[in-house]
């Protein structure tokens, strides 16, 4: 006899949790544990190290997103099986960034639950027959295209503050007088704000900054 | 001897005919036989004065001075020598004469002829160059006197002095003169006991004496030649042994006219180029007093200027305390300080009165000992001394003035020492009467300027009470308004949120838990007939539209992607689906983003977007918009713009549009924010919303 997949369910809602069991108890899974919350369902899974884990999106505490991506970064081997209400794109693209193998919705046939828990353990990404077919694929494209993390998120809070200066026209001395910091910092400052943003003068950091709505025309 | 003596006669007069000396041919005895002109002009007699055949102790009488009886001794104790006798010697009026004499024995009896000869001209000469130089002396001085920069009354008593020790006064005086008021007034006076000062301090042109003066030619009044003797001034004189009035009258540059007197008490009477010397040296008196006056009258302007200056340094400030103290308690402590600085008084109040209880509260003091204010706190408005100073209106009033000393405040009053206190009694505000109470524990007048003065600041004073008060109440209701608004905009959203919660957690799980039991229901019937299962499949079909329909509903309300992924995803998503439906372009770009903003701001921020993304829809015809959503620091900013025809102001007023914008600014202010919208018909609209970022989600 095969090994039974040992699964573990995160669900807030106990009537979904208790329908879900009984379903999937037998035909080679075996349900090791049960989480209501994110949090718990984190510390959980570290002791128990399921196969499988299914897991909500709408959780309390932490949601579940945030709990695969942990879950997913401190035990990779663990598959996470997202079940949820939420069918549009943007969670589908949000959970395969966070580790997720497979995005089901829960209008989908139950089965199809099944289909996806041996799917995953195959090493496959599933997601819900209910998605336009390409958006795995859309998404791949999305993620090869390049950075979601923009120049401006790497800018400091204290370089951003300085930035808006410099775009509404201040010069470093009067930066250096608004902030009460000496015009040497605002000088570092404004060196690691272009190195950053790969602008090499004060006119384009000031486009830059009228581009991206920091300051008006 | 009597014939040959007046044969001899026509000789020796022809003998001395040719000489200007005065000639007086006498006999031993001292009977006069003859006299030329000369001599008659040398004594200064008239020509109807005839002295033939008088014997010269009559003559005397006459004046004649001893002079020539001396003249007479000595030629007849010396015999037949002719002497003469070139002395000079002042005699009564008899100035100075050259007297040579001879004695004729030739004829019988024999003659003495006395020659008069006059050698005046050189003494007179020196009185003059003396007299002369005095006269440069006195005008020296007083031309030192006005150019000096000593006080005015100084310089005009000095001036006084003078002039009247050039005429050898003993009383001086100097009058203004009104004409209009027909009416002279006392500037200044030297000797003149001071008992009549007062009286004669305003004296009336028309008085008799005074119009006597005026008639006599301005110069010398002698005292017996005055009118009876009634007024003031003449009884004065009477007492002070007045016997002569020098008097002139002067008018510089037509503006003032002044009368100057002096009283001579030595019954003589005034040599004649003393008095044309007088008349300049008084005209020049004359306008030397006017430029004093002139100068004092600069003077006052000039202070009155300072003054005016001053207070309208003063009205700015309280204009500027008025329009920006953000409190009452503010504008009257900065009121306090500002009036009791102005004006000197070392302690200030504010009162309240309370004329129904009966009940005075103070509202703010400056300079009061703390025990003292709490006894100040509340007094009974009946306490009469106070009800006094009420009744006194702006008032300074002198510490023993005020009546009925039993009771706190004048116990409190000795014991901060205080000399003078003004009182102004103010109504301001919604009829509330106000007490504005200023303290001096100097001892001296406040001048009556300031008083005036004071009652304008005070007017000022109850103004800004006034304005601030009504401030209040607006900013109060403004207040309410606004917490009113935000209330609802915070229950309305939490109102949807949880609905949403509630189809989505509540309905839709049930729906979800339902469609599994009826899955564990079918796996039970196996082999299921085909009649159940295709029930079954109906009823799986109808929760799915159940369930599609809740999540819309749910997501419309409030989208759970908000808070699951955050605020950019969920507005690329709603921007895409958007754009799917309207024919509308949108180019959205976030930077900045690295963490989630709070999720009130979120909230704000998308709503405020979907509301945008409507209006364009609705009313801007616009083909393009473009959303920039920045992280900045401090401040998270969105902006939106559109190319549409732009909003006029009439239309932003109108209660559609108008309550969409109203109510996205109401949103941005409840988080803190900042709300703009740029547009004009045909130039597209721009929105532009800036919200503060707080602590770790920086």
């Amino acid at each position: 006899m095969p090994e039974q997949i040992r699964v573990f369910l995160v669900e807030d809602h106990t009537i979904v949790r208790e329908g879900l069991r009984p379903l999937l108890e037998g035909k080679g899974i075996r349900v090791i544990g049960e989480a209501g919350d994110g949090l718990q369902a984190v510390r959980m899974v570290r002791d128990l190290k399921p196969d499988v884990v299914i897991m909500d999106i709408g959780l309390p505490h932490l949601g579940g997103i945030e709990a695969a991506r942990r879950i997913v970064k401190a035990s990779p081997g663990i598959r996470v099986i997202m079940l949820t209400i939420h069918d549009e794109p943007p969670f589908v693209f949000k959970s395969l960034e966070a580790g997720v193998k497979g995005y089901l919705v829960k209008d989908a046939p139950l089965d199809e639950l099944l289909v996806a828990i041996r799917a995953v353990m195959k090493g496959d990404t599933y997601l819900s027959s209910n998605f336009p077919r390409g958006l795995l694929e859309s998404y791949e494209r999305m993620v090869k295209r390049g950075k979601s993390v923009d120049d401006f998120s790497h800018l400091t809070r204290r370089e951003r503050e300085i930035l808006q200066h410099i775009a509404e026209g201040y010069t470093s001395p009067q930066i250096a007088g608004i902030l009460y910091i000496s015009k040497k910092t605002v000088e570092n400052h404004r060196a690691n704000i272009m190195a950053k943003l790969n602008i090499h003068d004060t006119a384009g950091l000031v486009r830059y900054a009228i581009k991206i709505g920091l300051v008006e025309t | 001897m009597d014939n040959n003596g007046n044969r001899l006669m026509p000789t020796v007069i022809k003998a001395l005919d040719h000489t200007s000396e005065g000639i007086l041919i006498i006999t031993l005895e001292g009977k006069i036989l003859y006299y030329n002109k000369a001599w008659l002009d040398i004594h200064a007699f008239g020509p109807e004065d005839d002295f033939r055949g008088m014997m010269l102790p009559d003559v005397e009488r006459k004046e004649l001075g001893p002079l020539i009886n001396e003249a007479r001794e000595a030629i007849l104790t010396t015999g037949s020598f002719t002497t003469q006798f070139p002395t000079t010697r002042r005699d009564g009026k008899f100035h100075v004469v050259g007297v040579g004499c001879t004695l004729i024995r030739e004829v019988d009896p024999p003659l003495v002829v006395i020659i008069l000869k006059e050698v005046t001209e050189l003494v007179q000469a020196q009185e003059k160059l003396e007299r002369r130089n005095r006269e440069l002396g006195v005008i020296n001085e007083m031309h030192a006197a006005m150019t000096s920069s000593l006080s005015r009354n100084i310089v005009i008593r000095r001036m006084l002095k003078l002039l009247g020790d050039y005429i050898g006064a003993t009383y001086y005086a100097v009058y203004r003169v009104d004409m209009r008021a027909r009416r002279a007034t006392l500037r200044a006076s030297i000797g003149i006991p001071r008992k009549y000062l007062k009286r004669i301090s305003s004296v009336s042109l028309d008085a008799p004496a005074m119009l006597h003066m005026f008639r006599s030619g301005n110069i010398c009044v002698l005292e017996q030649d005055l009118p009876h003797h009634r007024g003031r001034l003449d009884e004065m004189r009477v007492v002070l042994n007045i016997k002569r009035t020098i008097i002139s009258a002067s008018s510089a540059r037509g503006n003032y006219n002044y009368l100057t007197f002096f009283g001579v008490t030595r019954d003589e009477d005034i040599p004649a180029d003393v008095r044309t010397f007088y008349q300049t040296a008084a005209h020049d008196f004359g306008i030397a007093v006017e430029r004093v006056e002139l100068l004092d009258e600069l003077d006052r302007r000039q202070r009155e200027l300072k003054r005016r200056n001053e207070e309208l340094a003063l009205i700015g400030e309280i204009y500027e305390i008025i329009t920006t103290a953000p409190t009452r308690k503010a504008l009257v402590r900065r009121m306090l300080e500002t009036l009791s600085t102005f004006f000197g008084a070392e302690m200030a109040g504010l009162f309240e009165i309370d004329r129904s209880q009966d009940l005075v509260t103070v509202v703010d003091s400056l300079g009061v000992p703390p025990g003292v204010r709490r006894k100040l706190r509340r007094l009974p408005m009946s306490n009469r001394s106070f009800a006094w100073m009420v009744r006194q209106r702006g008032v300074v009033v002198p510490e023993e003035d005020i009546p009925d000393r039993i009771g706190d405040l004048p116990v409190i009053r000795k014991e901060l020492r205080i000399k003078r206190t003004v009182a102004c009694i103010f109504e301001a505000g919604t009829g509330r009467d106000y007490q504005l109470v200023l303290c001096f524990t100097k001892d001296e007048d406040v001048k009556p300027e300031v008083r005036l003065f004071l009652e304008s600041a005070v007017k000022r004073f109850a103004l800004g009470i006034e304005r601030r008060e009504l401030l209040d109440g607006l900013r109060k209701s403004q207040g309410e308004l606004e917490s009113l608004t935000m209330r609802l905009i915070d229950s309305g959203e939490s109102e949807k949120r949880n609905l949403a919660r509630i189809l989505h957690d509540d309905v839709g799980q049930l729906i979800t838990g339902l469609r599994y039991e009826i899955d564990g229901f079918e796996k039970m019937l196996v082999p299921a007939s085909s009649c159940v299962r295709k029930s079954l499949e109906a009823m799986r079909s109808q929760l799915r539209l159940m369930s599609d329909s809740t999540r819309k509903l749910s997501r419309s309300l409030h989208p759970a992607m908000l808070g699951e992924l955050g605020l950019v995803p969920t507005l690329t998503w709603y921007v895409d689906n958007f754009v799917r439906r309207e024919a509308l372009e949108v180019d959205l770009q976030a930077v900045g983003f690295d963490k989630r903003l709070p999720h009130a701001m979120e909230v704000t921020l998308y709503r405020v977007a979907q509301e945008c993304l409507t209006n364009v829809v609705r009313h801007a015809r616009a083909s393009r918009v473009t959303i920039k959503l920045t992280k900045g620091y401090p401040c998270a900013i969105m902006s939106i713009e559109d190319n549409g025809r732009g909003i006029s102001n009439k239309k932003r007023n109108t209660p559609a549009q108008g309550l969409g914008l109203v109510s996205m600014r109401e949103r941005v202010q409840y988080v803190g924010g900042r709300f703009e919208i740029k547009s004009a018909p045909g130039k597209g609209t721009r929105i532009r919303v800036e919200i503060p970022i707080k602590g770790s989600h920086a």
